[in-house]
């Protein structure tokens, strides 16, 4: 584990401009190759197109002075938690194969790597209307709004559901995925298959803590029931979560682990505790996922609802209503993230246990390892639930003007989004904010 | 019939260009060496929203829209998915953006676009009914969606 206090991300953001034009660069090199083979009357062999948000927020709070929009993001200031641009290169490089290339500039944790800022980078084999196989990077493609969860102009809030997007933990997937694909009445199916690993940079905003977070031999299946109004999803995940690199972490484990040995023979409570703190560390531990979404555009209501469960630890929810009145979409979007299980608590009485058998100096060090792993186990807590009512302005087709007003309370320990400011007395909390955004495509 | 209404509009001192856009039925259309010779309305809006890719013979199908902002455009999606330019847009991002397929090509006008219908026998494209000639051929009138 590193810490990453007071690093401000800007630097990285020419480096990611700069491979961004190498990889496209590169691309079009090529490009002439393909030309070659075109007529007038064919769709261009590559396309180039991209998506932006210029947008502000305000917070208002007498106990956080900052919020993240995701776990991606650590203590961004209010210009950077919305505001992005995505460039994407699509190439066509037979009729059945092409290629796609996409990269957002926007606020990451610092030291994120570049190869992570690259969101898509796949290519796709289309052997009939009813297979699809992707290999390379994708989007694991978990929620609704999953894969276009950074283009502002394809939803109608300012940002996605805080509670249900900010932990989604994976933000690409390296690996392949085959879809099947097929229609029934005016509705069409996917079912898509996905393997893969995944890395993502993720913070805790308070501490200012970050480490590397890694999904291993990824498994999902997703089902879509698709029309132009109508979509509903059934996605299931399941990958082991591994933060083994963070060092912090791996030393914390392995001091409960020399403990838990210690102790076993002797003191089986104390040792079964131990090695609860080290299963909460998350260092090497099987997740599963399970998510249900539907979103309903008809007759000018856009009705939005998704709820999704990390087995045995969280569940989340959100739904949104919105009336399209001419060019203006009110909405309304509710929110909450559970946790299932209570936070970790300083297990304090292990000194008086522990002091007969090891003296009273080793037991006080005993139980600030345990402090510290239940700190760090508590650090990516998510618990909050939200209120927020907005209005969508479409100016033109492919530009939307965004206010948004969201109504937060946070309970004491489940505040991984907001970093608190000094004499913060641990309670809960509430927070006010304001959020106004400008999104576009090209 | 057209023509006659255009005689009547003109007549009338009105602007016949808005007169036919607001009223003309719109068709989908092909080039007559096309192998298409019809359509459902359920092929047609999987050709138009990036669901349907190949023609029957199993060609790529190149679907062709008019330019943003046409008004026979916003009328053929509104006809077809009951959807406006704001929110065709929205879906085709949702689509593109994440990495499924991309939109219809865009032609510059209705003449680019005839041309093309007439010259690619994979091209398919919608077009006011009056705007048809002996070189093209209609697949599909489009009407509204039954609720």
């Amino acid at each position: 584990m590193e810490s990453t206090h007071c690093i401000r991300p800007v630097p990285g953001l020419a480096a990611v401009v700069t491979a961004m034009a190498t990889a496209m660069a590169m691309a079009l090199t090529v490009m002439p190759a393909t030309a070659q083979v075109e007529t007038p009357d064919e769709p261009p062999a590559w396309r180039f197109s991209g998506y932006y948000t210029l947008g502000h927020s305000a917070l208002q709070s007498s106990a956080a002075r900052h919020f993240a929009r995701d776990q991606s993001q650590l203590q961004p200031s209010g210009w950077e938690q919305d505001s992005r641009l995505g460039l994407q290169l699509d190439g066509r490089l037979s009729p059945t194969l092409s290629a796609t290339v996409q990269g957002v500039i926007r606020h990451h944790v610092p030291s994120t790597p570049l190869s992570q800022r690259i969101e898509w980078a796949f290519l796709r084999w289309t052997p009939s209307e009813a297979w699809q196989i992707r290999l390379g990077r994708t989007s694991p493609d978990l929620y609704l709004y999953a894969d276009v969860r950074s283009v502002g102009i394809a939803y109608p809030w300012v940002r996605p559901s805080q509670e249900f997007y900010a932990w989604m933990p994976l933000q690409s997937m390296d690996g392949v995925d085959a879809t099947r694909l097929w229609s029934r009445g005016d509705a069409n199916w996917r079912l898509k298959l996905s393997f893969g690993h995944a890395s993502t940079k993720l913070a805790a905003q308070d501490s200012g803590v970050s480490a590397q977070g890694k999904l291993h031999a990824i498994r999902a299946a997703t089902l879509t029931r698709e029309t132009p109004t109508w979509t509903v999803k059934a996605t299931y995940l399941k990958a082991r979560l591994d933060l083994r690199d963070a060092s912090y972490l791996v030393a914390l484990g392995q001091g409960l682990a020399q403990l838990q040995a210690l102790t076993l023979p002797v003191l089986p409570v104390l040792a079964a505790e131990a090695g609860q703190l080290r299963q909460g560390l998350g260092v090497n531990s099987d997740v599963r996922y399970l998510s249900l979404g539907t979103q309903h555009d008809l007759n000018d209501w856009l009705v939005t609802a998704e709820w999704s469960a990390t087995l045995g630890y969280t569940r989340r929810q959100y739904l949104s209503i919105g009336h399209r009145l001419g060019a203006f979409t009110p909405f309304v979007l509710a929110g909450q993230s559970r946790l299932i299980e209570p936070a970790y608590t300083a297990p304090g009485h292990w000194a008086a246990q522990l002091a007969p058998l090891v003296g009273s100096v080793a037991a006080a060090q005993a139980v600030g390892l345990g402090a510290a792993a239940a700190g760090a186990s508590n650090l990516g807590r998510i618990s909050q639930r939200s209120l927020g009512i907005g209005v969508r302005w479409d100016l033109r087709a492919n530009l939307a003007l965004k206010l948004q007003h969201d109504h937060v309370q946070i309970q004491a320990d489940g505040r991984a989004l907001w970093a608190m400011r000094p004499g913060y007395d641990n309670a809960d909390f509430r927070a006010r904010v304001w959020s106004l955004a400008l999104d576009g495509s090209f | 019939m057209m023509q006659r209404r255009h005689l009547i509009a003109v007549l009338a001192g009105l602007p016949v260009s808005l007169h036919a856009q607001g009223e003309a039925e719109l068709v989908l259309v092909v080039g007559v060496g096309s192998g298409l010779q019809s359509l459902t309305r359920g092929q047609a809006v999987g050709y138009f929203t990036g669901r349907l890719r190949s023609l029957p013979n199993g060609e790529l199908a190149v679907p062709l829209d008019l330019p943003s902002g046409h008004p026979v455009r916003e009328r053929f999606y509104r006809l077809l998915t009951g959807l406006g330019p704001p929110q065709m847009n929205s879906y085709w991002a949702r689509l593109a953006f994440s990495g499924q397929t991309q939109p219809p090509q865009v032609m510059d006008s209705e003449a680019a676009l005839v041309r093309s219908l007439r010259d690619n026998p994979r091209s398919i494209g919608y077009l006011p009914r009056a705007q048809l000639d002996d070189r093209l051929r209609v697949l599909l009138a489009v009407t509204r969606a039954e609720a």
